[in-house]
C-alpha cells in the first residue's frame, strides 16, 4: 500500500486518529475531554478566565471537527493517487492555527488543561507539513525572514544613531535656549529601536553563527561533530528555553495588552507593542532553530547544498581590511 | 545544594560548544523540570526524588517565581537607558575601524617615532591606547593590530615574541580605557554610574599603557636587537598636496581641540572652576592659554610648508578631537554615556566621510556588526537572568554567599579569592558571561566585606554633611568595578586559552608560532598584574579623578 510510505499520509492518519484522543483535562475533577467535547467557556470558567462570554459564542471551539474531515480526505485523495497538496496544507495548518486560536483566547492556564492528544496532534500536523512542503524549503522560506528581519534591524541601528544625535541636540539647544525642545517620544524611539535590534537580530545572528561558543573543547571536531551538537543543543536547549520563555512572559503581555499599557513618562509611546515583542523574538528564535536543526540534519545525512552553517567554510568574523597598506 | 549542581552542570554544557546565551538559559529550564513544581503541578507527574510533590518541601521551588522573569526582561534589559550606550559605542568602534584610521596612525606614528630604537612598538602600544579610547571592543582592536602592525614590525627585525606581545596586550586596552563596553555592562551589573566608571578606569588604563611602554624602552636598552630602529628609507615622507583650505581647518581644529583640553584642565585645578565656566569664560582667558595659542600660531606659520607637519596634524587631530569629545562630554557630565555614544557613532561616520570611506559597503558592515554584537550581548543577558533566576530559586547563591563570607583574611582573602575566580573563569569564558554571572553574586558580598574592613571603609568613605565621615558603598564598588576590569583584561592575555591569542594567531603570518605569543605574552601578564596590584593597594588610583571631577 503506497500509502503508508507516504509521510504526509501517514501524518493525515496519525490526526484523524489523535482527534479521538482526549485532549483536555479539568484540573479538579477526573474526567478528560476528546476535541469532540471541547467547550472553551466551560473550561475557560473552569479557571476563573474571561474567553468566550456567553453571549458570544465561540466558533472555533467548532472548527475543530474540521481536522479530521480535512484529513480523511487528504487520505482518500492519496489512495486514489490525486496529488492534493492544497487540501493537505490546510489540514496540517488547521490544528496550529487552533492553537494559535486558544492561545489568543484564552492565555496561559489554557495551557494546564491540555492533554497529550493535543500536542501529539500539533507534532502529526507539523510533520505533516514538512513533508509537504520539503523539509529543506522550509530551513530556506524560515532563514529568509530571518535575512529579511535582520537587514531591517541593519538600517534601524543607524535610525538609533540618529536619533540619539536628534535627542542630544534638541536637550542641548533646549537647555541653552530655556524651551523644552527635547521630548521622551524620541527617548523611548530610541531605546525602542535598541531593543528592537537585540530582540529581532538574534534569529539572524544565530544564522550567521555570530553568538559567541565557547568551542576550546569541541575546536577539533569534524565539521559533521560540530552539526551534530548543535542539532542537541537546539532541541535540548534552544527551544526549551523559548518555550519556557514565552510560557512564563504571555500573561505578562496578556495584561499589558489588555490595560493597553502605554509608557508612564509624560507624552510617552505605547508600551505594549514593543513587550509583545518579546515574545514574537522567542519563536523567531524558535523557528530559526527549526531551520538550523533540519539544515544540520541534512547536512549530517550527506544532503549536498545542505546550507547548514557547518558546511560552508568557517566565516571569518573579522574585519576586512580594505587595502593592507605597506606602511612605512 | 541542587544550586551547585546547576553551576556544575552549566560549566559543562557550556564547554560542549553550543552557543552560550541558549546553554545558560537551557540548563536553567532543566533545572526548572528537576527542581521545581513544574511538573507536578501543571502535568501531574510525581519525581521521584520528591514524592511529597506539590507540598513545598526543602527540595522544590515554587515555579511562580518564575513569573518575574517577564519583568527582569522588560523592565532591567529592555527599558534601560545605559545599555542603549552599547549598540552606539559598536557602531562608533566599527566605524572607526571602517575609517582606516589605524593605518594612517601606525604609518604616520612609525615615521614619528621609528628613528629610535623600540620606536615602532611604542607607536604600537600608543595607537591601542588611541584605538581603544574610541572602540572598546577588544576582538576587533586585536585583529585590526595583527593585520596591521605585526607585519610591519616582523618586517624590520622585531623579535617574534615581543612584536605579538606588544600586539596582543595593546589590542586588549580597549577593555579598561574608556569609553569600553566592558565598564557600560559592569556599571550597568554593579550599580554604578558609567560616568564614574570611565572616570574611575581612565588613570588605570592609560597607567597600564604606560608600562607597557616603561617596559618596551627596557627592553630597548637590554636587548637592542630585539627591537632595532628602522632604517633611514623607511622613514622617508612624500611631500602631501595638501589645499590651503584642508590647512586652515586643521588649524581651526587644533584650537578648538586646544581650548577643549586646557578648559578640561583648568576646571580640574580649580575646583570651583566648573567646565561649562571655563568653557564659556572669553577665549583666551588666562595669560597662560594665550602663551600657548600663540604658540600654535607660530608654529603654523614655522611649519606651514612641512609636509611631515601637516601628515602627523592631519592624521592624529581628527580622532583625538572625536575621543577628547567624547570622553570630555561624559566626564564633565555634559552628556550622558549614552549621549556621548550617539555623538561618538556620528562623529566616526564623519571621519570616514573625511577619508573618503563611508561607502555604502562599509556602512553595511558597521550596522551589520553592531547589529551582530549587540544581539550577541543582551541575548546572553537574557540567557544569564533566566539562570540567575533558577539558580537563586534553589539557592545557590546564598551557599556561594556563606563561602565567601567565611573564607579566612577578611578583605584581603575575598579580594585574593574572588579575583582569583574572575581570572580563572576568564581563561574559558568571555568577559560577558563573568559580568552577568558572576559579577551580581559577588557585589554584595564586596559591599558587606569591604564596609566591615576598617582601614577600607575608611578610604572609602566621604565626609557628610554633619561633618562626619561615612562608609560609601558606591566608591567602594567603583574600586571594585575597575579591579575586575583589570582583571578580566589580564585573563584575557593568559595561556592557553586567552581569548586575545587565539585572535591574534588567526591573523598572524604562518611563520609566527604559538609558542611566539605564548613566549611574547608572559612580560605583558607580569605588567598586568604589577598594575592590578597597584589598583589594589592605591586604590586613590581609581578615586582620584572621580573624585576631581566632582
Amino acid at each position: 500500500m503506497h500509502i503508508f510510505r507516504r509521510v504526509d499520509s501517514l501524518a493525515a492518519i496519525l490526526l484523524i486518529i489523535l482527534f479521538f484522543t482526549p485532549w483536555l483535562r479539568v484540573v479538579d475533577g477526573e474526567s478528560v475531554n476528546t476535541a469532540w467535547g471541547i467547550n472553551v467557556p466551560d473550561v475557560a470558567v473552569t479557571f476563573g478566565e474571561v474567553a468566550g462570554t456567553p453571549e458570544r459564542p465561540v466558533i472555533d471551539a467548532y472548527l475543530v471537527i474540521l481536522i479530521p474531515i480535512f484529513a480523511l480526505l487528504f487520505v482518500i485523495q492519496t489512495f486514489r493517487n490525486v496529488e492534493a497538496r492544497g487540501l493537505g496544507l490546510v489540514t496540517a495548518l488547521l490544528p496550529l492555527g487552533f492553537l494559535l486560536l486558544l492561545w489568543l483566547r484564552v492565555g496561559q492556564d489554557y495551557f494546564a488543561a491540555l492533554y497529550v492528544g493535543f500536542w501529539l496532534s500539533q507534532l502529526a500536523a507539523l510533520l505533516m507539513l514538512f513533508a509537504l512542503v520539503g523539509d529543506l524549503a522550509i530551513a530556506r522560506a524560515i532563514d529568509t525572514v530571518s535575512t529579511t528581519v535582520g537587514k531591517v534591524m541593519f538600517w534601524t541601528s543607524l535610525v538609533m544613531v540618529l536619533i540619539g544625535v536628534y535627542n542630544v541636540i534638541t536637550r542641548y539647544l533646549g537647555t541653552r535656549i530655556g524651551i523644552q525642545l527635547s521630548s521622551n517620544v524620541y527617548l523611548e524611539l530610541q531605546t525602542y529601536a535598541y531593543n528592537l535590534i537585540f530582540l529581532l537580530g538574534a534569529p539572524y545572528v544565530l544564522m550567521k553563527n555570530s553568538h559567541v561558543r565557547i568551542d576550546i573543547l569541541t575546536d577539533r571536531l569534524s565539521h559533521k561533530g560540530k552539526a551534530i551538537i548543535d542539532i542537541f543543543g537546539a532541541v535540548l536547549l534552544l527551544v526549551p528555553l523559548c518555550l519556557l520563555s514565552i510560557y512564563f512572559s504571555q500573561s505578562y503581555i496578556a495584561t499589558s495588552f489588555r490595560q493597553l499599557e502605554t509608557s508612564p513618562n509624560p507624552g510617552g509611546l505605547l508600551r505594549y507593542p514593543i513587550k509583545f515583542i518579546i515574545i514574537v523574538a522567542f519563536v523567531m528564535l524558535i523557528l530559526q532553530g527549526v531551520s538550523e536543526t533540519i539544515k544540520n540534519l541534512a547536512f549530517v545525512r550527506g544532503v549536498p547544498n545542505s546550507g547548514s552553517m557547518h558546511e560552508l567554510p568557517p566565516e571569518v568574523n573579522e574585519p576586512k581590511i580594505t587595502e593592507q597598506t605597506e606602511v612605512i | 545544594m541542587l544550586g551547585l549542581w546547576m553551576f556544575a552542570a552549566a560549566v559543562v554544557i557550556l564547554l560542549m560548544g553550543y552557543p552560550v546565551a541558549f546553554s545558560l538559559g537551557g540548563t536553567a529550564v532543566l533545572f526548572t523540570l528537576i527542581g521545581s513544581d513544574l511538573l507536578p503541578t501543571i502535568f501531574g507527574i510525581t519525581l521521584p526524588w520528591a514524592p511529597e510533590g506539590v507540598v513545598m518541601g526543602e527540595r522544590l521551588f515554587r515555579v511562580a517565581r518564575l513569573n518575574a522573569l517577564p519583568q527582569g526582561i522588560f523592565g532591567s534589559i529592555m527599558d534601560n537607558y545605559t545599555l542603549v550606550a552599547v549598540p552606539f559605542f559598536v557602531f562608533m568602534g566599527v566605524m572607526l575601524e571602517k575609517s582606516g584610521l589605524a593605518e594612517e596612525l601606525l604609518e604616520t606614528m612609525g615615521i614619528l617615532f621609528g628613528r629610535l630604537r623600540g620606536g615602532l612598538a611604542i607607536s604600537v602600544v600608543t595607537i591601542g591606547a588611541l584605538l581603544a579610547a574610541s572602540t572598546g571592543v577588544v576582538g576587533a582592536s586585536v585583529v585590526t593590530m595583527g593585520v596591521l602592525a605585526l607585519p610591519v614590525m616582523l618586517k624590520y627585525n622585531y623579535d617574534k615574541g615581543i612584536a605579538t606581545g606588544v600586539v596582543a596586550s595593546s589590542g586588549t586596552l580597549g577593555q579598561i580605557i574608556p569609553p569600553s563596553i566592558v565598564l557600560v555592562i559592569l556599571g550597568d551589573q554593579i550599580g554604578v554610574s558609567v560616568g564614574d566608571l570611565f572616570l574611575g578606569s581612565f588613570i588605570p588604563g592609560f597607567m597600564l599603557a604606560g608600562l607597557f611602554i616603561l617596559w618596551v624602552i627596557f627592553v630597548a636598552f637590554t636587548k637592542p636587537d630585539d627591537v632595532p630602529a628602522l632604517p633611514e628609507d623607511a622613514r622617508k615622507v612624500e611631500p602631501a598636496n595638501v589645499s590651503i583650505f584642508v590647512k586652515i581647518a586643521l588649524m581651526i581644529l587644533s584650537f578648538a581641540l586646544f581650548y577643549l583640553i586646557a578648559s578640561a584642565i583648568v576646571s580640574l585645578i580649580l575646583p570651583t572652576v566648573t567646565f561649562f565656566e571655563a568653557n564659556q569664560a572669553v577665549l583666551p582667558n588666562t595669560l597662560h592659554e594665550f602663551i600657548a595659542v600663540i604658540g600654535l600660531l607660530v608654529l603654523y606659520v614655522r611649519y606651514w610648508n612641512a609636509p611631515l607637519f601637516f601628515k602627523v596634524v592631519s592624521n592624529l587631530l581628527p580622532p583625538f578631537f572625536l575621543i577628547i569629545v567624547v570622553l570630555a562630554t561624559i566626564f564633565f557630565g555634559i552628556a550622558t554615556p549614552t549621549e556621548a555614544g550617539a555623538m561618538g557613532a556620528v562623529g566616526a561616520m564623519i571621519l570616514a566621510a573625511i577619508n573618503r570611506r563611508l561607502s555604502l559597503e562599509n556602512l553595511n558592515e558597521a550596522m551589520d556588526q553592531t547589529v551582530r554584537l549587540t544581539s550577541m550581548v543582551f541575548v546572553i543577558l537574557i540567557g544569564a537572568t533566566v539562570f540567575t533566576l533558577v539558580f537563586r530559586a534553589l539557592g545557590g547563591d546564598r551557599v556561594i554567599t556563606n563561602f565567601l563570607l567565611d573564607l579566612p583574611g577578611g578583605s584581603a582573602g575575598f579580594l585574593f579569592f574572588s579575583m582569583l575566580i574572575i581570572f580563572l573563569l576568564g581563561f574559558f569564558i568571555d568577559f560577558i558571561q563573568i559580568t552577568f554571572i558572576v559579577v551580581p553574586i559577588l557585589t554584595p558580598i564586596a559591599v558587606q566585606v569591604i564596609g566591615a574592613d576598617p582601614r577600607l571603609s575608611q578610604i572609602f568613605s566621604v565626609v557628610g554633611t554633619s561633618g562626619t565621615p561615612f562608609f560609601n558603598e558606591q566608591l567602594a564598588l567603583l574600586w571594585f568595578g575597575v579591579i575586575i576590569a583589570m582583571n578580566l583584561q589580564a585573563s584575557f592575555l593568559t595561556p592557553p586559552f586567552g581569548f586575545a591569542l587565539f585572535y591574534l594567531k588567526g591573523v598572524a603570518p604562518p611563520s609566527v608560532q604559538t609558542t611566539d605569543i605564548y613566549r611574547g605574552i608572559i612580560p605583558f601578564i607580569a605588567i598586568q598584574l604589577v598594575a592590578l596590584l597597584l589598583i589594589i593597594f592605591f586604590p586613590q588610583i581609581v578615586l582620584w579623578l572621580p573624585a576631581m571631577a566632582r
